[in-house]
């Protein structure tokens, strides 16, 4: 078979094709500048690239990588070229193909060349500041460039972002359609930096039209293995790994790339195994590394992969598999603001904060995915669709469902978002047809099919079913199957037709049977009626039955939520139970959790409660303890004094010990102050609530941080010391005037910046001045007690401490 | 050398052991319930959401003398701190970077403490100062996997002004430098960053490779 660019898709069958190894250093060895371009260097130095071309060739490489990896507007823009990008890439794109030809011209194997567009160095909305049109147009210059030069195919590489992948995907298939591979990187823990897992990246890439997707670059051969593998397990198209040589290691200052070309070959038959068609090597490999390489996989066949019979959705980072057998995925119908009026005047009002809320709180609450729907009026539907994308993309990690009835708001929205998206819906109206379905199928997307046509909302099953046929035909143009449909069994509201439950559950029914996914928007059923929750979830586990796989609904609904878990256990989705018994477990173990605290209340007295309760930061139980023991007559100071300060001091002693960290000091001495709002009026009254001294206390001036301050005024208030809390940012003056006027035993200081705590001996200084004779306590972030005691000041680090030196200090003061 | 870069919507990744290990907790020695904890970790993913970490950063040619001076020949200016040229002995390159939690999160700790829920604060400040740092190591994670292209990589500690003998003023110019009005910070005569949940680092980037 002669080998040429038109049929890389079947050498690619037969054989693993090589690829080149790292350009960089080469161009170092051969004498590259540093801080210069390597893209405007190789043209002033053409013949240095096709010298290194020409010793991947030699070496054994199918396919050589233009010198084009910053290449991109925004890269040449670092050094004033980017408006020559086109230029620049044509002009190297061209010298590689010369070479090539060349090389072909001895008699020798002619190199494939491939066109290299490497990361912009900028990230692309929704996960940075470079509009996704921008990042399009961009790209297109460079491809452009490439294409004029002639390259055979294309490779995105090198990519953390995947938005970023998509655009300069997108923007080679706006230009030239050619064959293109994309490859990102992905770290130890085996995601991008990102966030994006193998999975996601493979289904979004694929269903975006990639050829080959892969890896390069971060990692060594053994590290990117099992990335290669977890690709593999997702997608049947060809798959590339480009690794580094080895991990990257420091040594005298410098970056060093361990892995000799031996070791580095030795991986090749491991890789292939994994499902790899082509490869090369990255960072740190060089001719020698290639030549061994090509060697080792001379005898090597690709693996045939196996047919992947799953349907995939995915998000910017995560992957969501969905068969018969999956649990019922839950699609969460919040984001509509049909009816919402909060929803509807937070987006006319363009706030996205409630979205983001709405988002998140579905995402907790179990939804697998989220219907976006910016259909309202007084609003432009397309930019605040795009706007909660934004929004909801980098808040959750689900996928997404784009739901809207107009075609350029559909097709705006799939453009946008990173990952496969799920598009509601599809109906058989003739002209919606006709201008989505080519849509759905240029951005990969899965289609919720609606049994409705123009003029037409059929009533009755067998109806529904001919339309779904009529719209399945049409995606089997587009290639779609039918699994890559979800079919809507139409859900007409019972309190006007009873028999519609029936329709609608044989409409899911018959889609079952056909492969079809099938879908819900639950809610409507009950419309009408009163304690719908009822209806809602009887009709969800009819539906169940009927084999339904996916339903709109509010997660946050409890009934219904138990329902879909009761429904997954008995239609053998939920294998062996196992989420059932882990979600119920979980709740009868919190019910049993508290229900033990009560019982266990009569076996000891009230004030040992009221003690047990400060130690154990029972905050919500204090209150109540502390007005029953005063009905029970027991006297406030005794509660006080005899029980609730040696209990916290208790804790202060567990906090010093290390027995108990800050959140359970903090929580005592909240259970304490809480309490002690109850006692505090009977104290008063009773003329028991002599304080054990008075402090004032701030944050000195310029400084803002006071959660500290506060912490130590909360323990002191606890301890029976009355505090002046004077805030943060205080003067000097207001200070001082604010211990004459109460008289203070104690001024506290707080500082956080080693430029404020120069305010503390200021205010010594002050009230020397003014012949105040009370002590100082300074504590904070830069304070240390050699500077305390060089201001003459007491020092304390905590809480805790704050407690011990200010009692130390008033009985002093007695 | 390089243009300031904006990343406005860093992934947050939640350090949860580092967030305890503010908090003061020792898994050995610490007795904490299991509605303690639960308490806690309730608390970090409320952080988590209210956080939005937005970052700048700047990369310059320096050079350190003998006599350990870091010189920024490109912007006329030099950084006085010993320690911090020992840190950057091998590196020709200084990275300066800026970071921000934003302002609502703030604005919760203030409404919890104001409602007096200090356990809630205490945690959601302490979560909030965590995750923020936690968004230097992706800043640094993306350099380290851009500067392997050039054969380069970064220091492995950073830095921040009022670290040893360098002085908390450099923080203004560092402010000043990264432009940090863009991501809505400000600062204080007192060398505060407002909202308080910002902090500034710099990572030296070592020389290239060698193999």
């Amino acid at each position: 078979m002669e080998e040429n660019c038109k049929n890389i898709r079947e050498i690619l069958e037969n054989r693993i094709l090589i690829l080149d190894g790292a350009t960089g250093t080469e161009m170092q060895k051969r004498g590259i500048p540093t801080g210069v371009s390597p893209e405007l260097w190789s043209i002033d130095n053409l013949e240095v690239s096709s010298e290194i071309y020409r010793s991947y060739a030699e070496a054994g490489s199918d396919v050589l990588y233009t010198c084009t990896f910053g290449g991109t507007p925004w890269k040449l823009e670092e050094f004033g070229a980017s408006d020559k990008t086109e230029e620049v890439n044509r002009i190297i794109a061209a010298n590689a193909v010369k070479t090539a030809d060349g090389i072909a011209s001895e008699g020798k194997k002619r190199p494939f060349i491939a066109g290299d567009i490497g990361p912009s160095g900028r990230f692309v909305m929704p996960f940075g500041d470079l509009g996704f049109e921008e990042a399009v147009n961009g790209f297109k210059r460079q491809v452009k460039g490439l294409n004029d030069g002639g390259v055979d195919l294309f490779v995105i590489e090198t990519q953390i972002d995947i938005q970023e992948s998509r655009a300069a995907l997108i923007a080679v298939k706006e230009v030239c359609d050619a064959f293109t591979m994309v490859s990102m990187t992905f770290d130890e823990t085996g995601r991008t930096l990102n966030g994006t897992t193998p999975e996601a990246m493979a289904i979004t890439l694929k269903s975006l039209g990639a050829d080959v997707i892969g890896v390069n670059c971060s990692t060594g051969p053994l590290e990117m293995l099992k990335v290669i593998e977890r690709i593999r397990s997702v997608v049947d198209i060809p798959v590339m790994a480009k690794p580094n040589a080895g991990m990257p290691l420091i040594k005298d200052g410098k970056t060093v790339f361990p892995m000799e070309a031996k070791e580095f070959s030795s991986f090749a038959k491991g890789f292939v195994e994994a499902g790899v068609n082509i490869m090369g090597g990255c960072c740190g490999t060089n001719p020698e590394h290639i030549k061994l390489l090509a060697a080792e996989m001379k005898d090597l066949s690709p693996v045939k992969p196996n047919t992947v019979d799953k349907v995939m959705l995915s998000s910017a980072t995560e992957l969501l598999l969905i068969n018969h057998d999956s649990p019922i995925r839950i699609i969460g119908e919040r984001i509509n603001p049909t009816g919402k009026k909060t929803l509807q005047a937070e987006l006319k009002a363009g706030n996205m904060g409630y979205v983001r809320k709405l988002a998140r709180d579905q995402a907790a609450a179990g939804a697998d995915l989220l219907d976006l729907n910016a259909g309202m009026p007084g609003i432009n539907e397309k930019d605040t669709l795009l706007d909660i994308i934004s929004t909801v993309v980098p808040a959750v990690n689900i996928p997404l469902v784009i739901d809207s009835s107009d075609p350029d708001v559909v097709e705006a929205a799939v453009r946008y978002y990173p990952g496969r998206a799920l598009i509601n819906s599809i109906s058989a109206e003739k002209e919606k047809l006709a201008k989505l379905m080519p849509v759905a199928a240029r951005y990969g997307a899965m289609l919720i099919v609606l049994p409705i046509a123009d003029n037409e909302l059929p009533s009755k099953a067998e109806r529904r079913k001919e339309l779904v046929n009529d719209i399945a035909s049409e995606a089997a143009k587009y290639g779609y199957t039918n699994k890559d449909l979800v079919v809507d069994g139409l859900v007409m509201t019972v309190s006007s037709d009873q028999s519609a439950a029936a329709e609608t559950l044989e409409t899911v029914r018959w889609a079952s049977s056909q492969g079809y996914g099938t879908v819900l928007g639950l809610s409507n059923i009950s419309f009408g009626l009163p304690e719908r929750g009822w209806i809602n979830s009887a009709f969800f586990a009819m539906a169940a039955g009927a084999g339904l796989t996916w339903a709109i609904a509010n997660p946050s609904h409890e009934l219904l939520m138990n329902t879909k878990a009761a429904a997954d256990v008995l239609t053998v989705r939920d294998r062996d139970s196992i989420k059932y018994i882990e979600k119920f477990t979980a709740m009868k173990g919190s019910d049993k959790e508290k229900k033990n605290t009560k019982e266990s209340l009569p076996e000891l007295s009230i004030e040992d409660h009221i003690v047990s309760a400060v130690i154990e930061g029972r905050r919500e139980d204090i209150e109540d303890l502390c007005r029953r023991a005063l009905e029970a007559g027991i006297k406030p100071s005794v509660l006080l004094q005899d029980k609730m300060i040696p209990a916290i001091m208790k804790v202060g002693d567990f906090y010093d010990a290390k027995k108990y960290f800050l959140p359970q000091l903090i929580a005592s001495a909240e259970t304490m102050q809480k309490g002690f709002g109850i006692l505090e009026p009977v104290l008063k009254a009773s003329g028991d609530n002599k304080a054990k001294g008075t402090l004032v206390f701030a944050t000195v001036q310029g400084d803002i941080h006071d959660i500290g301050k506060n912490i130590v005024v909360l323990m002191l208030r606890n301890f029976g010391f009355e505090v002046i809390d004077l805030g943060k940012d205080i003067s000097a003056d207001s200070i001082i005037e604010a211990a004459i006027e109460y008289k203070a035993d104690i001024v506290g200081m707080s500082a956080l910046m080693t430029t404020t705590m120069v305010r503390m001996p200021e205010v010594i200084a002050l009230a020397k001045e003014k012949g105040l004779n009370c002590k100082f306590m300074v504590g904070g972030a830069v304070v240390t007690r050699a500077w305390a005691a060089s201001i003459g000041a007491e020092y304390s680090s905590d809480g805790v401490e704050a407690v011990n030196v200010a009692s130390r200090l008033c009985t002093r003061n007695d | 050398m390089q243009n300031i870069r904006i990343f406005s919507n860093i992934p947050e990744k939640i350090p949860r052991y580092k967030i305890l290990k503010r908090l003061g907790y020792h898994s050995r020695k610490n007795d904490v319930s299991d509605e303690m904890m639960s308490e806690v970790d309730k608390w970090i993913t409320y952080a988590a959401d209210l956080i939005e970490l937005k970052a700048l950063s700047r990369r310059e040619s320096i050079k350190v003398s003998p006599e350990l001076k870091i010189d920024i020949p490109d912007m006329n200016l030099s950084l006085d701190s010993s320690k911090l040229a020992a840190l950057l002995k091998d590196s020709d390159q200084l990275l300066f970077m800026g970071i921000t939690g934003g302002n609502e999160i703030m604005e919760e700790i203030k409404k919890l403490q104001a409602k007096g829920e200090m356990t809630a604060a205490v945690i959601v400040d302490a979560a909030a100062s965590e995750i923020v740092d936690e968004g230097f190591e992706w800043i640094t994670a993306l350099y380290r996997k851009e500067l392997v292209r050039e054969g380069r990589t970064l220091t492995t500690r950073r830095f921040s002004a009022g670290y040893g003998d360098f002085d908390l003023e450099y923080q203004k110019v560092i402010y000043k430098l990264l432009g940090m009005k863009r991501i809505d910070v400000s600062i204080t005569d007192s060398c505060i960053l407002i909202p308080e949940k910002s902090v500034t680092a710099l990572c030296g980037i070592l020389k290239g490779v060698d193999n």
